[in-house]
C-alpha cells in the first residue's frame, strides 16, 4: 500500500464524508427521500422505526401497532442513540457506510492476495488491478448508495452485516463470521441464503491444513446456529414476549404489507385471489431462495463470487427490495473489475439503471399524485429495473466462466463455446 | 484453565440475568389473571326485557298499566330500549273514552303517569300475535324487520319475559282472536336455547291460573313465576273512579311494591322477592318453578333480570399507567371514599394521575430492562470473542 493510494483513500473517504454530512443538513433530505418507495420499505423504513421506538419508550408494545416490522436490537440501539443529541443518528449511517466502504477495501485486498497465484490473461499482465480505494470509492459515490444513507433506511446495518461476515470469513475466522452473518439474517430474513457462500469460504483452506471437512461446516452451521438462537433470545428479553417474530419474518413472509416498491410482489398480490396467495407465496419465496444451493455449487472455488451473485439474486426477488440492496451487491461487482472486459452487455445495463432511476419517480408520481397514470407505469419500470439487474448479474457470470475458462485453457482462448 | 473459568462465570452470569428477567415477566403475568377474573364472575354480560300485554279493549286498562309498570322498573333499573321489546296490544292513553288522555295510570292516586315522553312501544296494537310473539322470542323474523323489533340476545343474556293478559288452563289468549298455550311457549323457549339466545329467562306471567302456563317448559336456566294456580282467577287490585276501570292487578301490583324499594346497587334476591307474595293479600296462590334454574335462588340477585347492572369493583391499589408513575403507588383509601361521589374529588384525582390513559396493562417493565439487556448484550458480544478465540 503506497503512500499515493493511502492519499486516494483519504481523499475519498473524505470527500463521501462531507458529501454526506452536507447533504444531511439539507433540511428535508430525510424525508423527501425516506418518503420514497424506491428507496424505503415497509421493512427497513426510519420512520416506522421512530413509531416503533415512540410506542417501546411508553411502554407499548412496539410490534402491536402494526406499523413496525424490523427487529428489536435495532430498537435498542436506537433507543440508547436517543439519548444523544441529533447529530449522532445522522453520523451512525454516515459511519456505517464509511465503514462498510474500509472493510469492502480489506475484501479487495484479500481477494487479490487469494487469487494472485492464479494464471491471468496477456493484456491483464499488462494493466494493474483494481485499486481496492477506487472500490471503496465506487461503492461510497454510488448514487443508490448515498439515497439509501441520506433516506437513513435501515438496509444499511444488514449490508454492513453481510459486508462484515464476507470481510470474517475470508480471514477465516469462524466464530465472526458466521456471527454476523446470523445478524445479517436477523435483521433481515434473506440473507440466509449467504450462509452457504461463507462456509464455502471458511472451508477454502480447511483441506491444504488438514482439518476434517464434515467437523468444519457443523461447526460452522452450528455457531450460525447458536448465534441465530442467541440474538433472538435477547430479543425476546428486550421486547418481552415472542410476537416479535410474527411482525419481523412472518411480515418478510407472508407479505401483509403490499407497499409499491421496486419488486415483483407487491403487484401481484395486490391481485391475487385469496385461495391462490399461500400457494403464490410459497412459490416466489422458493424462487428467491432456490439459487442458494446451485449458484453455491457451481461457484465453490470462488465463494466471493457467489456472494456477489447471491446478493444481487437477494436484491431482485427478496419480498421489498430497494436500492440499498442493490448497492449492496454494486459494492461487490468492481472486486471482479477483471470480468468487465468480457462483458456484453454493458452498454444497455448502465443506460437501463439510468432510465429507471429517472423515469420511476416520475411514472410515481403521475400514478399516486397528478392521477393520470396508473400503476402498471411504475410497476413496467420496476420490471425494467429489475430485467437491468438479471442482464448484469447474467453477463457477469458468463464473463466470469468465459474467463475461466479462458485462462484455464489458453489454447481455446478465441474460440466459441457451443453446446452440442 | 483460567481461561475456562472466565466462561463459566460468564456463563453463570447470563443465567442469573435470564432468571431475572423470567421472574420480572411472570410478574407482570400475575396482575393479569387478577384483573382477567373481573370479567369472567356472574355469567350474563347483557339484560332483555321481553313485556307482552295480549289483550284489548279498555276494560283491560288495568292490563297496558301492568306491562307499563314493569317497562318503567326495568328501565330504571337500567335495561335500554333497545333491550327492551315492548308490546302493547291497544292504546288506551289514547283511547276516546281515556278522560286523562294521553296518560296510563296504575295508581288510583294517579301518582306517575306510565306514558311519559320517554316510551317506546315496539309491537303495538295488532301487531301483538302469538306468531309475531313467537317470531321475536326465536329470532326468525322476516328479513325487513328493523332492529327496534328484533330480541338480538346472545348466550350471555339474561331475559325478563313478562306476560300479562287472560288466561286459562295453560293457554293465554291474544287479542280476543287467537291463544298461545304453554307447549307452543315451551317449544319457543326450547328453540331459544338450541340456538343459544338466552344465559338465563325469568319467565313472569299474571292472568288466570297463570301457573299452568310454565308447566310445560323442558329447557334448562329458566325460572318462571305465576300469579294464580290451576283452577284459581288472579284478580286486579283496585279501580280508579275517574278512569272508570281497574288500573292495576294484585300479582303485579306487589310485585311492583318490591320493586320500588329495589335500586341499581341493591342486593336483594330473587328469594326475598318470591317471599314477599302473599296468598292472603294476592287473593290467589303465586308459584315459582325453579327446577330448571341451576342458580340458588337466594344468590340470584333482582337486578340480574330487572336490571343491567355492569359489574365495576375498585382495586385496592393505583393502577400505573404511564412512566412517570414508577414507583409511586398511592392507596385509594388515601383518597376518601365518601367523597368520592361529590364533584370535587374526581377532578383532584384525575389531576395527580397523567394525562396518558392506555387501556392496557402498561407498566414500566419496558424502559426497565434496559440496563438487563445492554448487561445481556456486553455479555453476548465477550462470549463471541471467547468463542472466536477458542475455535
Amino acid at each position: 500500500m503506497t503512500i499515493q493510494s493511502h492519499i486516494t483513500g483519504g481523499l475519498i473517504f473524505g470527500a463521501a464524508f462531507t458529501a454526506r454530512l452536507i447533504l444531511f443538513h439539507f433540511s428535508n433530505i430525510t424525508e423527501t427521500l425516506g418518503s420514497r418507495i424506491e428507496i424505503v420499505t415497509p421493512v427497513t423504513s426510519f420512520t416506522r422505526l421512530t413509531e416503533g421506538l415512540y410506542l417501546f419508550e411508553n411502554g407499548v408494545p412496539p410490534y402491536d401497532g402494526g406499523a413496525f416490522h424490523q427487529a428489536p436490537l435495532l430498537l435498542a440501539c436506537f433507543q440508547l442513540l436517543g439519548y444523544l443529541p441529533v447529530i449522532f443518528t445522522k453520523l451512525t449511517f454516515i459511519l456505517t457506510d464509511l465503514i462498510l466502504a474500509y472493510y469492502l477495501t480489506d475484501i479487495t485486498r484479500m481477494k487479490q492476495q487469494l487469487y494472485c497465484h492464479f494464471p491471468r490473461l496477456k493484456v491483464e499482465l499488462k494493466t494493474k488491478e483494481i485499486d481496492p480505494w477506487i472500490v471503496a470509492g465506487l461503492y461510497l459515490f454510488n448514487p443508490f448508495t448515498i439515497a439509501s444513507c441520506l433516506s437513513k433506511s435501515t438496509i444499511i446495518f444488514t449490508n454492513l452485516s453481510i459486508i462484515l461476515g464476507t470481510y470474517y470469513s475470508l480471514k477465516n475466522n469462524k466464530s465472526y463470521g458466521m456471527f454476523w452473518i446470523a445478524m445479517a439474517s436477523y435483521l433481515s430474513f434473506y440473507p440466509f441464503m449467504l450462509v452457504l457462500p461463507t462456509i464455502l469460504m471458511l472451508i477454502n483452506d480447511a483441506e491444504s491444513k488438514g482439518k476434517n471437512i464434515k467437523s468444519e461446516i457443523f461447526s460452522c452451521a452450528g455457531l450460525y446456529a447458536g448465534w441465530l438462537s442467541g440474538l433472538l433470545l435477547l430479543s425476546y428479553f428486550l421486547v418481552g414476549s415472542w410476537d416479535f417474530l410474527e411482525a419481523t419474518y412472518g411480515v418478510i413472509l407472508l407479505l401483509p404489507d403490499l407497499t409499491p416498491n421496486v419488486g415483483l410482489f407487491w403487484y401481484f398480490f395486490i391481485e391475487m385471489f385469496d385461495q391462490f396467495r399461500s400457494f403464490f407465496l410459497v412459490v416466489f419465496q422458493i424462487h428467491a431462495f432456490i439459487f442458494m444451493v446451485p449458484v453455491s455449487i457451481k461457484l465453490r472455488n470462488h465463494p466471493l463470487f457467489s456472494m456477489f451473485l447471491l446478493s444481487g439474486i437477494m436484491a431482485i426477488f427478496k419480498s421489498y427490495p430497494s436500492i440499498g440492496d442493490a448497492s449492496l451487491y454494486l459494492a461487490f461487482f468492481p472486486i471482479y473489475s477483471e470480468i468487465i472486459k468480457y462483458m456484453r452487455y454493458n452498454f444497455l445495463t448502465t443506460n437501463i439503471f439510468c432510465y429507471c432511476s429517472i423515469l420511476s419517480p416520475i411514472f410515481y408520481h403521475l400514478w399516486i399524485y397528478a392521477g393520470s397514470g396508473n400503476a402498471n407505469f411504475f410497476y413496467a419500470i420496476t420490471l425494467v429495473y429489475t430485467i437491468g439487474n438479471i442482464i448484469l448479474l447474467v453477463d457477469a457470470t458468463y464473463a466470469m466462466f468465459r474467463r475461466e475458462f479462458d485462462i484455464w485453457n489458453p489454447d481455446l482462448r478465441n474460440y466459441e463455446i457451443i453446446q452440442k | 484453565m483460567a481461561f475456562h473459568k472466565f466462561f463459566l462465570i460468564q456463563f453463570f452470569a447470563i443465567t442469573i440475568i435470564i432468571c431475572i428477567i423470567i421472574s420480572q415477566i411472570s410478574f407482570a403475568q400475575n396482575n393479569e389473571s387478577i384483573i382477567d377474573g373481573f370479567f369472567s364472575r356472574g355469567g350474563h354480560t347483557n339484560n332483555w326485557a321481553v313485556l307482552v300485554c295480549t289483550s284489548r279493549f279498555w276494560f283491560n286498562y288495568r292490563h297496558i298499566a301492568n306491562t307499563l309498570s314493569m317497562y318503567r322498573t326495568v328501565k330504571r333499573l337500567g335495561i335500554p330500549d333497545s333491550n327492551i321489546i315492548l308490546m302493547l296490544a291497544d292504546d288506551v292513553a289514547c283511547n276516546p273514552r281515556n278522560s286523562f288522555p294521553a296518560t296510563v295510570f296504575n295508581n288510583a292516586g294517579r301518582y306517575l303517569d306510565l306514558y311519559g315522553d320517554n316510551v317506546e312501544v315496539d309491537y303495538r296494537g295488532y301487531e301483538v300475535t302469538v306468531e309475531n310473539f313467537i317470531r321475536v322470542l326465536t329470532g326468525r323474523v322476516a328479513p325487513d324487520t328493523p332492529r327496534s323489533k328484533r330480541l338480538l340476545s346472545d348466550d350471555r343474556s339474561n331475559i325478563l319475559v313478562y306476560m300479562t293478559g287472560h288466561g286459562g288452563n295453560e293457554f293465554l289468549k291474544f287479542q280476543d282472536a287467537e291463544e298461545i298455550s304453554s307447549f307452543d311457549l315451551a317449544d319457543a323457549f326450547e328453540q331459544m336455547w338450541e340456538k343459544r339466545r338466552y344465559h338465563e329467562v325469568l319467565f313472569m306471567i299474571d292472568t288466570c291460573q297463570a301457573n299452568t302456563m310454565y308447566s310445560q317448559i323442558y329447557s334448562p336456566n329458566i325460572l318462571a313465576t305465576g300469579s294464580s294456580k290451576l283452577g284459581e282467577n288472579s284478580y286486579s287490585h283496585h279501580m280508579d273512579t275517574d278512569i272508570g276501570v281497574a288500573v292495576i292487578d294484585r300479582f303485579t301490583y306487589y310485585n311492583l311494591e318490591f320493586l320500588e324499594r329495589v335500586d341499581m346497587q341493591s342486593k336483594a334476591t330473587l328469594q326475598d322477592l318470591f317471599n314477599s307474595y302473599n296468598p292472603s293479600f294476592i287473593h290467589s296462590t303465586p308459584g315459582v318453578r325453579s327446577d330448571l334454574f341451576r342458580r340458588p335462588l337466594n344468590k340470584v340477585l333482582v337486578t340480574d333480570f330487572f336490571g343491567s347492572v355492569q359489574n365495576v369493583e375498585l382495586t385496592g391499589q393505583q393502577y400505573n399507567i404511564s412512566n412517570s408513575d414508577i414507583g409511586h403507588e398511592i392507596n385509594i383509601s388515601d383518597i376518601k371514599m365518601t367523597e368520592y361521589h361529590s364533584k370535587e374529588s374526581p377532578r383532584e384525582s384525575e389531576k395527580s394521575t397523567s394525562k396518558n390513559f392506555h387501556l392496557f396493562n402498561v407498566n414500566s417493565k419496558q424502559s426497565s430492562s434496559l440496563p438487563q439487556f445492554l448487561i445481556a448484550s456486553i455479555l453476548f458480544g465477550i462470549l463471541i470473542k471467547l468463542v472466536s478465540s477458542i475455535i
